[in-house]
C-alpha cells in the first residue's frame, strides 16, 4: 500500500524510479568491498542465473557504503525496494547466464513456459491474459517473453535485505505504528511455528473453449479465483469460456508463519511478554523452530482485510512482520543476552579507571550485602577465572574454587545466589539437594527403549561455568569423592553398568559450609570445624571464614537501611559511596570482555613468585596449630588469581601489583580463618603494620627502601594506604623519617 | 425523590463522540488521541458529580450471561467492574476515515474511532485504507469480574444498580440464575488509551459492545449466519472510557483524597477498632496477642518494592488452631463480612496436587493467539487470602504440588507470582493479596509472622455470643478496613535515629536480632499506628510493636520447649 502510494502517477516519480533502477543495476554489477575487492554480487547473480542459488541477500552495510541515501530509502520503504532489486537482478540475469541451466533444476513451470512458447510458434493462438494484482486484465503482447507471462511466475530468485551490523534489535515492545512499511530487526524467543505450506504465488488458468492461459499474481492470503475466461476470441465469440486451475502450472513458494515473543527481561513489571507474527517465505523458512532464541529482520507489515462487502469497511488490522533474515542466537549467547562485548570506549575508560575499576566491580556484586569487600574481590576473581595452562601435556585449571564458611545467617547463601544469577552459566544446588543423578553424573536405564543412558549432574551441567553449591558439608560421600577430581583434574570419570568414560567438568565451584557445631570455633583447625578432609579443602584457593562479627558500622548501616525503606518507601540512596554500584548487565559484560584476554606471567616476576612460596612456607611451618595447608597448590592458587586479576584489568600481562593482590587476598582468607583470636589483644592496624616493618628493620640495618617496605606488607595483607598511615604516624612521633625513597630510623 | 432514568449519552453514545468529533473535525482528524481525551473527559464528566454517583446510570453486564450479554443492544453504553486478566496481541486501527464519492469527487471525514466497521456507501471509497501513518495502536486485555468479591459487595453492587431501576427497561427479568455467570470481555482500548492497565489490575470499563463480525456477514448477505466458531463468541467491548478501582467498595469513592474527607469527618476510629478488635477477640477465645495480629493482616497492603523486600507485606500464620471446625467458621465469616474481597484454600495433599496456583499460559495451536489458564492466586490487590491447613494429612506431592507449594512461597514471603510461560519463560508479577495461614503446627508456607494461639481464656458461653452487628457498625467497619489501605504514616527523624541506635545497641549484646526482625518491627508499628488513625509513629506505639513481638517470640519459645 505504501508501494502503491509511492508508485503515484506523477512523472518525477516515474523519472526517479528509472533513475534507481539503473542505480541498483550498478550497484549489483559493480559493487566490490573495501576488504577484498570481490565482485560479490555479480558471482552470486551468476550462480541465480543458473539456479544454484534461490535467494539474493542484499547487505545493507553494502549499500549504505554504496550509496546511503538509497540505503535509508530502502530501510524506510522496503517492499517497493525489494520490487525494484527484482526487476534490476531480472534485467541483469540474461547477461550472467554463462552456459544452460542443469536441467536437474528446472521444475514444472520451467517445464510448462517452454511447452507454452513451442506451441506459440507452431501455431499462432490467441494472445493470453495477463491479470495483475490490481485485477485489471490486459492481454499480453505475444512478442515479449516478458509481458506474455508475469514476472513473478518467471522469477526463480528471492531479494532479501540483510541488516546492517550496526542495526540494533529490538523487543516486540519496542516496534510501533511508526515502524509500519519499514525494515525492522525484533528480537525473541520463537513460541510457535506452523507446518512449511505451499503459498501460491501466481495461479495459472486454461480456458476450456479457446485453450489459452489466463495468469493470476497474489499477493494477499485470500483471492478470488478467476472464473471467466477474459480472452478476446472469448470475448468476441461469447462462448464464454470457463478457466480451470492448473496446478502444475501455478507457481508456489514456500510459506511458514512464526510467532516470536519477547524476552521476558524487556517486559515491564505487570505486564505480560508480546509477540508478533512473523510470515516467512521461501528461503527463510525453515529457519528457527520453537524455543529458538531468534532475531529476525524483516518488513513490518499491517494485514488489510478486504472487508466483507463495500458495505461495512473492516477497520482493525493485525500485523505481521515478512521475514527478511533469521538469525538464530545460540544457547550460551541468549542466556546473556544482551550482553555485547564491551566497546572500544568503555574498555579504555575502564584501564584508564584501573584500581578504581576493580573497586567499583567487587562492590557491585551483591550490592545489597553489606560490607565483605574482599569476599566480593575474590567471587569477581572466580567469575572471571584464571587461565587455563597445558604445560607439557600437564593439564593446569585455571578456574578458581572458593569456599565459604561461616555461622548461620551470614548471606552465604545470598553471596552464592547473586553469583549463580550474575554468571552466565551457572548451576545452583546443594550439597543434599539434588537426589538421583546428584552433582557428578549417573547411569539411567531409560524406561522406553531399556538402554543405559548417561546422565549429567550438576558438576557436568555447569562445565565452563560455576557450580555453586550450598551446604558443601552436607555432601554425600559418593559426590564427595568425585569432586576430588572435579576440582583439579576438571573431569568426572565413571565407570559404572559397562560404562566407562570421562566428562568434561571444567567449573568453577563455589561452596558455603556451615561450621559443623552451630558455631565457627576458632580455636580449632579448619577440618574439625566444618568436618571435611584436608585434602578436599586444600583444592579450594580460598577459604573464607564470613563472622558474624559485632561490628557496629555494620549494624548501623542495616539498621539505617531498614529505616530508611519504611519511610521513604524505596531503595535507599547509596550516599556513602563514591560510585553507584554497576547493574548485573554491565558486570557480565566486563566478565565476558576480561574473558578474552589471556594474559601471560612475564620472566621478571617468576622470582617473585618463589620468594613468596618459601615465605608461605615458612609461615605455615611456624604457624602449625592453624595448618593453613600451604603446598604447591597455594603457589598455582596465587598464580590462578594474578591471572584472574590481570584479566580484571583488560590487560594481556600480569603485573607485579596482581601478584601482591592475589597474596594478599590469600592472606585475607587465611586471617579470617584464623578468627577472632586478635581480639585478645586488640592491636590497631597502624600498630600490626609497625610491628611489621620494626621486624623487618632486625633483619637489616637502619635503612630501609620503600618500595621493599610496601611489597613485604602487602604480601601480609595490608594495603598501601595502610602502610603509608603507618609511616606518618610514627614519623610525627620521632620513630622515623621518610627521605626520599628511604625509611631512616630516628 | 424518583429514580434517574438511563440518559441519552448513555443509550446512545457513539452519537455522543461523532458530535464530538463534529465540533472541531479539522483538529481531530489529525489527532484522534486528542479526540479520545475530549470524549473520556466527556464521559468522566457525565459519570460523576461530587454529589451523586451516576455510574449506575449505566447498565452492568456484571453477572449476566453471556447469552444475555449478545443479546444486548451493541449501541448502548454498558459497565463491567472486573479484573484484567491477560492481554492479547496489539493490533492497530484505523481511527478516522477519509472518505470520497466517486460521483461528485467530493472528499469527508468519517470518525472511526471506537468502531470496528463503518458503513460505505455504494459510490464511495476510502482514500489511504490502511496507510501506515493513519493507523493507530489498538490494546486489547481480556477481562473478567473481579474473583472473590465478598457477599456483601456483590449484593451493595445489586442494591444500587436497582436504584436506577434499569435492568426492567433494558433486560429481561431475570435476575435470578444469572448470578455467578462467568464471562470473559476482550476490553478493546482506542488510540493508546489504557497504557497504564497492568494484568491483574481492577478497573471499571465503560463502553460499548461490539458486534462480532461473524454476525456482520451474515446480515449483509442475507444467508444463514455461518457457523460460529469460538472466537466470533467472544464478547467484545470497545471502551470509551475506564476507571481504575483503587479498592473493591462500591459505595466510597475511588479518589484517595475524597477518602481522606471521609476520614477527617470519621472521629471515632478508636471506637471503629475496638468494636472489630472485640468480634474478633471473641472468635478467637480471648487471644488478645493473635486478635492484634490479625487486625494488622486485615488492615495491611504491600504497597511498596524495594530490591530485597516487599513493603507492607503481612503474611501471617496463626498455629496452634483448635481442630473444631465451628472456630474455624466463625471467625472466616467474620473476616468475610468486613473484608471486600477474600479467597480461601484448604491446604491439603489433594487440593495442591489438583489445582494450579500461577495462570499458565498456552499457545494456541490453531491461530497465533494464546491462551491463558488461569490461577487460583491471580487476584487483584487487597484480596485477603484465607489458608485452611488444618486437614493436611501427610502424604505426596506431585509436580503440580510442589509448584503450587513454591508459588505460596513465595507469595507469603515477596508478594510475587510467577506466571509460567511456555519454554521456560517465567514472569513475575508484583502482587498485594495479604495472606493468613491457619495451622496446628508451623505451616508449609512459611511466613512472616507466626502467632501460636493461646487457648482456653475464654469460657465457652463467650465465645458463643456473638450478636450481629447494626447496620451501621458493619458500614463503619467495612469504610475503616477499606480506608486504612490509603492511610498516611511518617516515622520522625528523631524517632528513627532512636530505632537505629536501639538496634545497633541491641546486637551488642544480643546477636540474634536480626535485620528481618527490625524489619518485622516497624511493619507492626506501622499497622498499629494505622490501625488507630495515626498519622505519625510515637514512642508508645513502637515500643508496644516491640513488646508485641517481644511476647509472640518467647510464646514460640515456650511451644518450642513444651513440645
Amino acid at each position: 500500500m505504501m508501494a502503491n502510494a509511492a508508485f503515484g502517477n506523477s512523472r518525477a516519480v516515474q523519472k526517479d524510479y528509472k533513475a534507481t533502477h539503473e542505480s541498483l543495476k550498478s550497484f549489483l554489477i559493480k559493487y566490490q568491498p573495501k576488504v577484498d575487492g570481490a565482485y560479490i554480487y555479480a558471482e552470486q547473480l551468476s550462480r541465480v542465473a543458473h539456479r544454484e542459488q534461490h535467494s539474493l541477500e542484499i547487505q545493507l552495510d553494502h549499500l549504505a557504503e554504496f550509496d546511503e541515501t538509497l540505503c535509508k530509502e530502502i530501510e524506510g520503504n522496503t517492499r517497493r525496494y525489494v520490487k525494484l532489486f527484482q526487476e534490476a537482478v531480472a534485467d541483469l540475469l540474461p547477461q550472467y547466464r554463462l552456459h544452460d541451466v542443469d536441467p536437474e533444476l528446472l521444475d514444472n513451470v520451467d517445464l510448462y513456459i517452454e511447452n507454452r512458447t513451442r506451441q506459440d510458434q507452431s501455431r499462432r493462438v490467441q494472445p493470453a491474459v495477463v491479470i495483475r494484482a490490481d485485477a485489471t486484465q490486459y492481454p499480453a503482447g505475444a512478442a515479449e517473453d516478458k509481458q506474455r507471462f508475469p514476472s513473478d511466475l518467471l522469477r526463480h530468485f528471492d531479494v532479501h535485505f540483510k541488516p546492517r551490523s550496526t542495526e540494533k534489535a529490538l523487543s516486540v515492545r519496542e516496534v510501533k505504528a511508526e515502524h509500519l512499511g519499514k525494515l525492522v530487526t525484533v528480537k525473541g524467543i520463537v513460541t510457535r511455528c506452523t507446518e512449511v505450506k505451499p503459498l501460491m504465488s501466481v495461479a495459472t488458468y486454461t480456458c476450456d473453449e479457446c485453450g489459452s492461459d489466463t495468469y493470476q499474481t497474489i499477493t494477499s492470503p485470500t483471492f478470488m479465483p478467476l472464473y471467466a475466461c477474459g480472452n478476446q476470441a472469448c470475448k468476441v465469440n461469447q462462448s464464454g469460456g470457463r478457466l480451470y486451475l492448473q496446478t502444475r502450472a501455478s507457481k508456489f513458494v514456500r510459506f511458514q508463519e512464526l510467532k516470536i515473543q519477547e524476552h521476558s527481561d524487556s517486559v515491564p513489571v505487570g505486564n505480560v511478554p508480546r509477540s508478533v507474527s512473523v510470515h516467512s517465505m521461501g528461503e527463510t523458512t525453515r529457519q528457527a523452530v520453537p524455543g529458538d532464541h531468534v532475531s529476525v529482520t524483516g518488513i513490518f507489515l499491517p494485514i488489510i482485510r478486504s472487508g466483507f462487502s463495500q458495505m461495512q469497511l473492516g477497520l482493525m488490522s493485525d500485523t505481521f512482520l515478512e521475514a527478511h533474515h533469521v538469525t538464530i542466537m545460540n544457547k550460551s549467547e541468549n542466556e546473556e543476552l544482551g550482553t555485547q562485548p564491551l566497546s572500544e570506549e568503555e574498555i579504555a575508560a575502564a584501564v584508564q579507571e584501573g584500581e578504581g575499576m576493580y573497586e567499583r566491580l567487587a562492590y557491585s556484586i551483591a550490592p545489597e550485602i553489606y560490607g565483605h569487600l574482599d569476599i566480593k574481590k575474590a567471587l569477581l576473581l572466580l567469575l572471571v577465572g584464571g587461565v587455563d595452562r597445558n604445560p607439557r601435556g600437564m593439564k593446569i585449571r585455571g578456574s578458581i574454587n572458593i569456599c565459604l564458611m561461616g555461622d548461620p545467617g551470614v548471606a552465604k547463601s545470598q553471596l552464592l545466589g547473586y553469583v549463580d544469577r550474575l554468571a552466565p552459566r551457572s548451576q545452583y544446588t546443594t550439597g543434599r539437594g539434588s537426589s538421583g543423578v546428584g552433582l557428578t553424573a549417573s547411569v539411567m536405564k531409560d524406561p522406553l527403549t531399556g538402554e543405559l543412558i548417561l546422565e549429567g549432574g550438576s558438576l557436568v551441567l555447569a562445565d565452563q561455568g560455576i557450580c555453586c553449591i550450598d551446604e558443601f558439608d552436607k555432601m554425600q560421600d559418593t559426590d564427595r569423592t568425585a569432586i576430588h577430581e572435579v576440582m583439579e583434574q576438571q573431569t568426572i570419570s565413571i565407570a559404572k553398568a559397562g560404562i566407562m568414560t570421562s566428562l568434561n567438568a571444567r567449573v568453577s565451584i563455589l561452596a558455603a559450609a556451615n561450621p559443623a557445631f552451630g558455631r565457627y570455633n576458632p580455636k580449632k583447625s579448619v577440618e574439625a570445624n566444618i568436618q571435611l578432609p584436608a585434602a578436599l579443602l586444600s583444592r579450594f584457593d580460598l577459604l573464607w571464614l564470613i563472622q558474624d562479627k559485632a561490628d557496629r558500622d555494620n549494624d548501623l548501616r542495616l539498621a539505617q537501611h531498614i529505616t530508611y525503606v519504611h519511610m521513604n518507601r524505596k531503595q535507599p540512596p547509596r550516599p556513602d559511596d563514591p560510585h553507584e554500584p554497576y547493574d548485573m548487565n554491565f558486570l557480565r559484560r566486563y566478565i565476558q570482555t576480561a574473558k578474552t584476554y589471556t594474559p601471560t606471567i612475564p620472566e621478571d616476576l617468576t622470582e617473585l613468585f618463589t620468594t613468596c612460596y618459601v615465605e608461605m612456607r615458612r609461615e605455615a611451618r611456624n604457624n602449625a596449630k592453624h595448618s593453613t595447608y600451604t603446598s604447591a597448590r597455594s603457589l598455582l592458587g596465587v598464580l590462578r588469581m594474578a591471572t584472574a586479576l590481570a584479566r580484571l584489568r583488560l590487560r594481556e600481562e600480569v603485573l607485579k601489583e596482581d601478584v601482591m593482590e592475589s597474596i594478599r587476598l590469600l592472606e585475607m582468607s587465611k586471617s579470617s580463618l584464623v578468627g577472632e583470636r586478635s581480639s585478645k589483644r586488640p592491636m590497631q592496624v597502624i600498630d600490626q603494620v609497625y610491628h611489621v616493618i620494626r621486624d623487618m628493620f632486625k633483619e637489616g640495618d637502619k635503612r630501609l627502601q620503600l618500595p621493599r617496605i610496601y611489597d613485604h606488607c602487602s604480601t601480609r595483607g595490608f594495603t598501601r594506604d595502610q602502610v603509608q598511615d603507618c609511616l606518618e604516624e610514627y614519623q610525627d612521633i620521632n620513630v622515623w623519617a621518610v627521605t626520599g625513597d628511604k625509611l631512616v630510623l630516628a | 425523590m424518583p429514580a434517574p432514568s438511563t440518559p441519552k449519552w448513555a443509550l446512545d453514545p457513539l452519537t455522543v463522540v461523532d458530535g464530538i468529533f463534529a465540533s472541531d473535525t479539522a483538529r481531530f482528524r489529525d489527532d484522534p488521541e486528542s479526540l479520545r481525551t475530549e470524549v473520556e473527559r466527556f464521559f468522566q464528566e457525565r459519570l460523576r458529580s461530587s454529589t451523586f454517583d451516576y455510574r449506575y446510570l449505566v447498565p452492568s453486564i456484571n453477572g449476566l450471561s453471556k447469552d444475555e450479554v449478545q443479546a444486548l443492544s451493541p449501541n448502548i453504553l454498558v459497565r463491567f467492574r472486573c479484573m484484567v486478566q491477560d492481554e492479547k496481541q496489539m493490533s492497530y486501527h484505523q481511527p478516522m476515515l477519509h472518505i470520497r464519492n466517486e460521483v461528485s469527487g467530493d472528499t469527508h471525514y468519517v470518525c472511526s474511532i471506537f468502531k470496528i466497521s463503518v458503513p460505505v456507501l455504494e459510490n464511495e471509497t476510502v482514500v489511504g485504507l490502511g496507510d501506515p501513518s493513519s493507523l493507530r495502536e489498538m490494546r486489547s486485555v481480556s477481562c473478567v469480574p473481579l474473583p472473590a468479591e465478598a457477599k456483601w459487595v456483590c449484593s451493595l453492587n445489586d442494591e444500587m444498580q436497582q436504584k436506577t431501576r434499569l435492568f426492567g427497561s433494558l433486560l429481561a427479568e431475570d435476575k435470578e440464575n444469572a448470578v455467578g455467570a462467568n464471562i470473559t470481555v476482550i476490553a478493546n482500548l482506542f488510540a493508546g488509551a489504557g497504557s497504564a492497565i497492568g494484568i491483574n489490575d481492577s478497573i471499571e470499563l465503560f463502553g460499548t459492545l461490539q458486534k462480532s463480525t461473524a454476525d456482520i456477514t451474515g446480515d449483509v448477505d442475507g444467508e444463514a449466519v455461518p457457523a460460529r466458531d469460538e472466537k466470533s463468541m467472544e464478547i467484545r467491548m470497545s471502551v470509551l472510557v475506564y476507571e481504575e478501582l483503587s479498592h473493591a467498595h462500591p459505595a466510597l469513592p475511588l479518589a484517595k483524597a475524597d477518602l481522606s474527607l471521609l476520614a477527617a469527618t470519621e472521629q471515632s476510629i478508636d471506637s471503629t477498632r475496638k468494636l472489630l478488635f472485640d468480634r474478633l477477640l471473641r472468635c478467637l477465645r480471648g487471644d488478645e496477642l493473635s486478635t492484634q495480629y490479625i487486625l494488622m493482616y486485615l488492615l495491611s497492603s504491600t504497597y511498596s518494592w524495594t530490591a530485597d523486600m516487599a513493603i507492607g507485606n503481612f503474611s501471617l500464620n496463626v498455629i496452634d488452631i483448635p481442630e473444631d471446625a465451628l472456630f474455624l467458621s466463625r471467625l472466616l465469616s467474620q473476616v468475610e463480612d468486613v473484608v471486600t474481597q477474600l479467597r480461601t484454600f484448604g491446604l491439603t495433599v489433594a487440593n495442591l496436587n489438583s489445582s494450579r496456583m500461577a495462570p499458565l499460559i498456552k499457545e494456541r495451536q490453531t491461530d497465533m493467539e494464546h491462551d491463558l489458564q488461569p490461577g487460583f492466586l491471580q487476584l487483584p490487590k487487597h484480596t485477603h487470602l484465607v489458608l485452611d491447613e488444618l486437614g493436611m494429612t501427610t502424604g505426596t506431592l506431585n509436580d503440580a504440588g510442589v509448584r503450587n507449594v513454591m508459588a505460596l512461597q513465595r507469595l507469603a514471603k515477596d508478594q510475587e507470582l510467577l506466571f509460567d510461560y511456555e519454554f521456560g519463560v517465567q514472569a513475575a508479577f508484583r502482587m498485594d493479596i495479604p495472606l493468613l495461614v491457619l495451622s496446628q503446627g508451623r505451616s508449609l508456607v512459611e511466613c512472616r509472622y507466626v502467632v501460636p494461639l493461646a487457648s482456653n481464656v475464654l469460657t465457652g458461653a463467650d465465645f458463643r455470643d456473638l450478636d450481629t452487628l447494626s447496620e451501621k457498625d458493619m458500614w463503619r467497619i467495612r469504610q475503616y478496613l477499606v480506608m486504612a489501605k490509603f492511610a498516611e504514616y511518617e516515622i520522625a527523624t528523631g524517632l528513627r535515629q532512636a530505632i537505629v541506635e536501639e538496634f545497633v545497641e541491641t546486637r551488642k549484646s544480643d546477636r540474634s536480632l536480626s535485620g528481618e526482625q527490625l524489619h518485622n518491627q516497624l511493619e507492626l508499628a506501622r499497622y498499629l499506628c494505622i490501625s488507630h488513625g495515626e498519622k505519625t509513629l510515637t514512642k508508645e506505639r513502637w515500643e508496644e510493636a516491640v513488646g508485641m513481638e517481644k511476647t509472640r517470640q518467647a510464646r514460640l519459645k515456650d511451644l518450642a520447649a513444651s513440645r
